[in-house]
């Protein structure tokens, strides 16, 4: 881009060269589309064209075999009456509700206590970004244990203290806390960005703060938090995005069942059985597209807060 | 404002990948079946008087199943029949099948849940086989009743039934001895299955049941399972009927046992049960159970150290025993290339022969077959065990065939669930149940 630019001014001082230059930046261009062909036929094929066909799909009942009726807002109109549908949006809602703040307070909390300088920082940090590493699934099947009901640690614990566990996955009040506690186990990829936010904090500030007798407390809410907040910024949004798509732990949890009594039956898992096993897949982008609103609307519900909560360096 | 954009626009493409899934795929799976639609013409001369041909042939069992059919089925069909290759491949579930039929280029024969006929059938994705079958006398009657039933919908044939299995309920003789009962004589009734279960649950120090009597929806015990055992149905002159009286009282007899032993409890248990990988039966720890005839085959892994018996599922005083039935089926897809090879292995496979082959596997176990003639052959009847299941065959129910079958099943499950938590009056769910599946019907049959 910058060589680019450079040429084109330089070329430019000349003013012979006015013909040349048009054929060198039409060459340019060409060429510039040439490079990018790949992705371009790429992105219109296998996004653009899905995206806008699911938009016409969404107003037929495209069953996959074959083309369906256009309905117009016949699907929309089905899905307002979807008991399943609303159950699913609700528990959608409460497990992003819950889990994202969580994930974040949780994160933070975290990355504070990993970026002290102490003896085997580099280990610790480790031990806290190895969960992250494992696939879902597995990490699905180590909390199925943990949690289970009457074998499990985590029961056997709360016994010791006295306390007789709850059934967690097997109980509809349970299982959506349960749900998000296992959520918490891959806080680690947020660690990372949430230590390289703090690294990102200049020393000035705290010195500034050390000659004005700060301690630690007041240092941690009026230098590190604010400054944390762009990185708190992403990790919300990316967060809001991906749970409100929350699919593989529920689905392999529940066999896809979403039990008990409905309580793990999330929005993407009903757009799924839609899709490809009740064959209406009109119906299921229907869904993906009041999903995308519902995304698309708390993603500007955040932007249109962050004036008042994010603040970035450099700029008052 | 450019990081909105690439927020935004990101979310968008995500939520498109899901819907992505369905364009793609369409056009990929073609490249197999072009290479082998071209070999007859190639291999053409090859052969005597008819030309040779591939039959393409999908299966979705996993493990060493392919290997297997290959050995024991596929190669003595070759044998027989030169001028046919088969070429069997591996594809895991039903979406692939699905793209290939939607995309024009599905296999020549496929396996496929018989349950699955009806509503494939209903959507054009199948071979409507009706005057092959007739053409070539396919008996009906070499098949259990349900079995055939299954492979037909509208009163034309989609498939041929292959394999099938049904219910029972196994039962523990030393939990009875523990519990004060006589292990030779198993309850006859549902009054009697009560009070017997009763006597079995008992709970440990923590306040959790160390040994539960019978929890009704366990493993293959469901509101299809017990509904017909009370006399329910769930179609009668092509109309679904889902909430049927007896459906409801079997529903909430189901809901008293999770009233009355508490539902968090038995959850912990079941839910704990569910976790070992064992079936919760083998586990020593559960009084009564409906499971099928295929947990037989765990009996040489499990080695259960204790007592057990087989009968089958009590019903209400003054009826019989019912059970229903499932299994598999070999299918036709829409488009298929080569259809009368196709139809030649079916009929191949499918048929007495190809049952008979596969039967007699030396790991055959205890899997029955979809014709009465090949278990009779096999002498599986000289199995105690499996002979309850056996007879149980001629008479047992299937589900509907429906387009709205799957749906049906996972709305039935969804309110039985429902119901066994407390959510709502069995009476009112399945009525519910019953207009979901009805709207659906109503659409499709537009």
């Amino acid at each position: 881009m910058a060589a680019n630019e450079q040429a084109g001014t330089a070329l430019r001082t000349d003013p012979n060269a006015k013909p040349r230059s048009s054929t060198y930046k039409k060459k340019l261009t060409l060429y510039g589309i040439l490079f990018a062909l790949p992705w371009i036929l790429g992105i219109l094929l296998f996004s653009a064209y899905p995206l806008l066909m699911s938009i016409y799909y969404s107003f037929t009942t495209y069953s996959i075999l074959d083309h369906g009726e256009w309905v117009g807002f016949g699907n929309y109109k089905e899905l307002m009456g979807d008991r399943t549908f609303r159950i699913s949006i609700y528990n959608t809602l409460y497990y992003t509700f819950i889990s994202v703040p969580l994930n974040i307070a949780v994160g933070v909390g975290l990355a504070l206590l990993l970026n002290t300088k102490i003896r085997g920082q580099g280990v610790y940090r480790t031990l806290f970004f190895i969960p992250s590493l494992v696939p879902a699934v597995a990490t699905t099947i180590i909390w199925l244990w943990l949690l289970n009901p009457q074998f499990g640690l985590v029961n056997y614990w709360l016994e010791q203290i006295g306390i007789s566990g709850p059934p967690w996955l097997g109980d509809e009040r349970w299982s959506k806390p349960s749900l998000i506690l296992m959520s918490l186990w891959g806080v680690g990829q947020a660690i990372i960005i949430y230590l390289a936010g703090l690294q990102d904090i200049p020393q000035d500030y705290y010195d500034a703060a050390d000659v004005d007798g700060a301690n630690t407390l007041r240092k941690l809410r009026h230098i590190t938090l604010p400054l944390m907040t762009p990185v708190i910024f992403f990790n919300l949004i990316m967060g809001v995005i991906g749970t409100m798509q929350n699919f593989v732990l529920p689905y392999t949890l529940t066999n896809g069942t979403g039990s008990p009594a409905d309580s793990l039956m999330f929005y993407v898992m009903y757009l799924y059985q839609n899709a490809f096993l009740y064959l209406k897949m009109g119906y299921a982008s229907a869904m993906a597209w009041i999903l995308f609103l519902i995304v698309l609307v708390l993603t500007i519900v955040i932007f249109v807060t962050q004036k008042r909560w994010v603040h970035y360096q450099g700029k008052e | 404002m450019k990081k909105r954009n690439w927020i935004v626009s990101l979310s968008a493409v995500t939520l498109a990948s899901v819907l992505a899934v369905t364009g793609c795929s369409g056009g990929g799976s073609g490249t197999g079946t072009n290479a082998s639609a071209g070999k007859p013409t190639d291999a053409g001369n090859a052969g005597g008087d008819g030309k040779q041909e591939t039959v393409d042939f999908w299966v979705n069992w996993g493990g060493d199943f392919k290997k297997d059919y290959q050995k024991y089925v596929i190669d003595e069909f070759e044998k027989k029949y030169p001028n046919i290759k088969v070429k069997m491949t591996y594809v895991e579930g039903t979406d692939k099948l699905l793209t290939s039929v939607a995309g024009g280029n599905p296999p020549d024969v496929a396996q496929l849940d018989r349950f699955m006929v009806g509503s494939w059938a209903a959507k054009g994705s199948l071979e409507d086989l009706t005057s092959l079958v007739e053409r070539d006398g396919i008996n009906e009657n070499d098949y259990y009743p349900a079995v055939w039933a299954e492979a037909n919908y509208k009163d034309r044939t989609y498939a041929l039934p292959w394999g099938t299995d049904d219910r029972a309920m196994y039962y523990n003789k030393t939990l009875f001895k523990e519990a004060g009962l006589d292990p030779d004589k198993p309850p006859t009734t549902i009054d009697e299955l009560d009070q017997m279960a009763d006597k079995i649950f008992k709970k440990g120090g923590n306040g959790k049941y160390d040994n539960v009597g019978f929890i009704p929806w366990m493993s293959q015990g469901s509101i299809y399972t017990f509904a017909w055992n009370w006399g329910g149905k769930f179609e009668d002159n092509g109309q679904l009927t889902i909430n049927d009286p007896q459906n409801v009282k079997a529903l909430e007899w189901m809901a008293g046992y999770a009233k009355k032993y508490d539902i968090a409890t038995l959850s912990s248990f079941s839910n704990a049960m569910g976790q070992t990988g064992l079936n919760p039966f083998w586990t020593g720890k559960v009084g009564f159970i409906v499971d099928g005839n295929w947990i037989l085959n765990d009996l040489a892994k499990t080695k259960p150290q204790f007592e057990w018996g087989v009968i089958p599922v009590p019903a209400p005083e003054g009826r019989e025993p019912t059970t229903w039935s499932g299994g598999f089926s070999y299918v036709m897809p829409k488009g298929a290339k080569h259809k009368e090879a196709a139809w030649t292995l079916l009929k191949f496979i499918a048929g007495y022969d190809g049952t008979l082959l596969w039967a007699k596997r030396p790991t055959a176990g205890n899997d029955i077959t979809a014709m009465p003639a090949v278990n009779a052959e096999l002498k599986m009847d000289e199995n105690p065990n499996l002979k309850v299941f056996l007879d149980l065959m001629p008479t047992a129910h299937f589900r509907p065939v429906t387009p709205v079958g799957q749906k049906m099943w996972d709305e039935l499950f969804r309110v039985q669930d429902l119901a066994i938590n407390g959510k709502g009056e069995p009476k009112a769910l399945l009525d519910e149940v019953k207009k979901n599946i009805d709207n659906e019907l109503a659409k499709i049959s537009k």
